[in-house]
This record gives structure tokens, C-alpha cells and sequence, in this order.
């Protein structure tokens, strides 16, 4: 009996549904596990407010260039009457370059043969970059987000060999 | 005792395992989550068809908008790739591209400068202008190590169409 006991809570643990990101949670409660979640792997990060929006901000290593990160969840859609999310990891980043036809071509190239992100001027003539994870019903872990953090910072990496810049 | 305890652990493994198998997994081939996506499409009566693409299998799906005109058709053509990590976990990716038949006529330069005024407003795809002048749509589902069910691929699909919808009426005077 106790070894039955052992066992269940054996399963229970390993299939707890701890920290996992839900589509319908509140943005607040999302930021608060990715936050806990990048502490425990060695990456801080600060809740920052924007347009009345709350996003959490990370600064990735300096070799990447005067750049920061920030992540929210957000809805996407219903399918099958089950509400799906996604979550917006933002890059934000310090390199503002002019307005010229070959960059917008070059980030039109990369956008159309690479599947890193997707790259875009802002208002403020700076570079920025856009991932997103959609986040099903059941549910994700928050692994899938720092990898995607990663996956985009390849995207950026590219971008910059083929704009002919430093990052 | 112990054999119920046996019959037990098998009866959960057994449901994972067919819990699994529908699933799309990271470690799945292109051809595995192409089949897994048709078998999902079939069960939700989604009308699909599996062709073939520079050697590739993809799943193709038509795309017809309740708004009227033909203009909005599109084909969703899906296909998946494997995606370096840096842990010793796998991650792989559905790639879902929109294909229109619009051929961009007038101003090219005006109409990658509106798609990029579009990626700053709304984040619901990534729109390009491919080298036929032909505006394409795509939009990532990365797959988790513990793997994702398929109907996800099918809402990023939908969230992909309510996109294209937004562009398209800033790109029609340029078509």
C-alpha cells in the first residue's frame, strides 16, 4: 500500500501542471513565472510598464548589441470553441538606420527566406523583431519561450550579416 | 495487489502513449507531422490535401474569407523543420506559409513599405514580397520537447488569415 502511495505521488508529480503557461491567464501571472523561470536559469529581467501594458524586459549578452527584449501574452483565437494564446517576444533594438529602399529590401529577404522572426522598422527608424509562440489550451512550459528568445536572437544575428552592420 | 498495481502502470502508460500519438513531436519527421496534420484536419472535417513541394511533403489547404470577392483566396500550405537548441533538448517548428495570387502591379517599394508599417501595428504573421512580386504570408508554431497538438498548427493558421485580411485592404490599390 505504501509503495502505491509512493508510486501515485510519483506520477502526480511528474505530471503537475506547475508553472505552466495558460492562453487565458492574466498577462500579470504570466510575467511573474517567466520572471521566476529566467531567475532560475541566470537571466534577470524587470516587469516595465508600456502603453499601459506590463512586459518584462531582459537584456541579452553585450556581443548582440545595444538590445532588449520584452515578452507578453496575449489572445490569439478560438478553434474548436478552445481559446488559444501567443506570446509576443519583442526585440527592441538600438540599431536605427536610414530609410532607404535596400534596407527594406534586405529585411523583406530575410523575412521571406528565413523562419527566425520577423524583422520590421519602427517608428523611430530602429530595427525590431518579432517571434511569437502560440500557447495552446493545455497549455506550455516556460523552456519553450527562452528557447524562442534564442531562435529570434539567431534571426537578429542574420539580419545584421545581410544589412552589412554590427549587431 | 501487485498485479493490480501492474495493470495500473500499463493502463497510464498505454493512454499516454496513445495521447502521444497524435500529438506533433519534435523528433517527428516532416512526413510524421504532415500525416498527423491530415489526420486531424479529416477528424475536423477540414478539406486538405497532401502534395508534394521540391521533394517535401506539404499539407495544402484552401482558404476562402466570408467577406465577398475571390480576391482573399489563399492556399496554407504546412511543412516542419528541426531548429537548433542550446540544450540537449529537441525543438522543431511547423512552418505555415500563405500563398495568394496577387502580383503586386504597381508600386513594389510603396507595398514593402506598407507590409512593414503593418509588422510595427499587428503582430500576426510575417508578410513578404516574394521574387514573382507575389505577396506571401507565414506564421512559426514551435513544438515543446513534450510536443503540441496539431489543431494549435490549424489556429496559428487562422490567426495568419485574420492577418492577411488586415493587409490586404491597405495593399489593394497597389494590386
Amino acid at each position: 500500500m505504501r509503495k502505491l502511495i509512493v508510486l501515485l505521488f510519483t506520477f502526480s508529480m511528474i505530471f503537475a501542471e506547475e508553472n505552466l503557461i495558460k492562453p487565458t491567464m492574466p498577462n500579470d501571472e504570466f510575467l511573474r513565472i517567466l520572471s521566476e523561470y529566467f531567475k532560475t536559469n541566470g537571466i534577470e529581467s524587470e516587469i516595465i510598464k508600456l502603453k499601459n501594458i506590463s512586459l518584462l524586459k531582459v537584456t541579452p549578452p553585450e556581443k548582440l548589441g545595444n538590445m532588449w527584449l520584452v515578452f507578453s501574452l496575449q489572445p490569439m483565437t478560438v478553434f474548436e470553441k478552445r481559446a488559444y494564446g501567443f506570446v509576443q517576444i519583442n526585440m527592441m533594438t538600438g540599431r536605427r538606420m536610414h530609410r532607404y529602399k535596400k534596407h527594406f529590401i534586405t529585411m523583406n529577404e530575410h523575412n521571406l527566406k528565413n523562419s527566425e522572426g520577423c524583422f520590421f522598422m519602427n517608428e523611430f527608424d530602429r530595427i525590431e523583431g518579432n517571434l511569437l509562440i502560440v500557447v495552446p489550451p493545455e497549455g506550455i512550459k516556460p523552456d519553450i519561450i527562452l528557447q524562442g528568445k534564442n531562435y529570434l536572437q539567431d534571426g537578429w544575428v542574420k539580419l545584421s550579416k545581410m544589412l552589412g552592420v554590427d549587431p | 495487489m501487485c498485479l493490480k498495481l501492474i495493470v495500473a502502470v500499463l493502463l497510464i502508460s498505454l493512454g499516454f502513449t496513445l495521447l502521444n500519438a497524435e500529438k506533433l513531436l519534435p523528433g517527428d519527421d516532416n512526413e510524421t507531422i504532415i500525416n498527423k496534420l491530415k489526420a486531424n484536419a479529416d477528424t475536423l472535417k477540414i478539406v486538405t490535401e497532401i502534395a508534394k513541394q521540391e521533394d517535401n511533403s506539404v499539407l495544402q489547404m484552401g482558404f476562402k474569407s466570408n467577406e465577398p470577392g475571390e480576391i482573399y483566396k489563399a492556399v496554407l500550405v504546412f511543412s516542419s523543420l528541426q531548429i537548433p537548441s542550446q540544450n540537449e533538448k529537441k525543438y522543431s517548428i511547423v512552418l505555415i506559409y500563405l500563398f495568394t495570387n496577387i502580383e503586386i502591379s504597381k508600386d513594389k517599394s510603396k507595398v514593402i513599405d506598407l507590409i512593414n508599417q503593418f509588422h510595427n501595428d499587428y503582430w500576426s504573421g510575417t508578410f513578404s514580397i516574394d521574387e514573382k512580386n507575389r505577396v506571401k504570408g507565414k506564421i512559426t508554431v514551435l513544438i515543446p520537447p513534450e510536443g503540441i497538438s496539431p489543431n494549435s498548427a490549424f489556429a496559428a493558421s487562422m490567426f495568419l488569415m485574420q492577418g492577411w485580411e488586415i493587409l490586404f485592404q491597405n495593399l489593394k490599390p497597389y494590386i
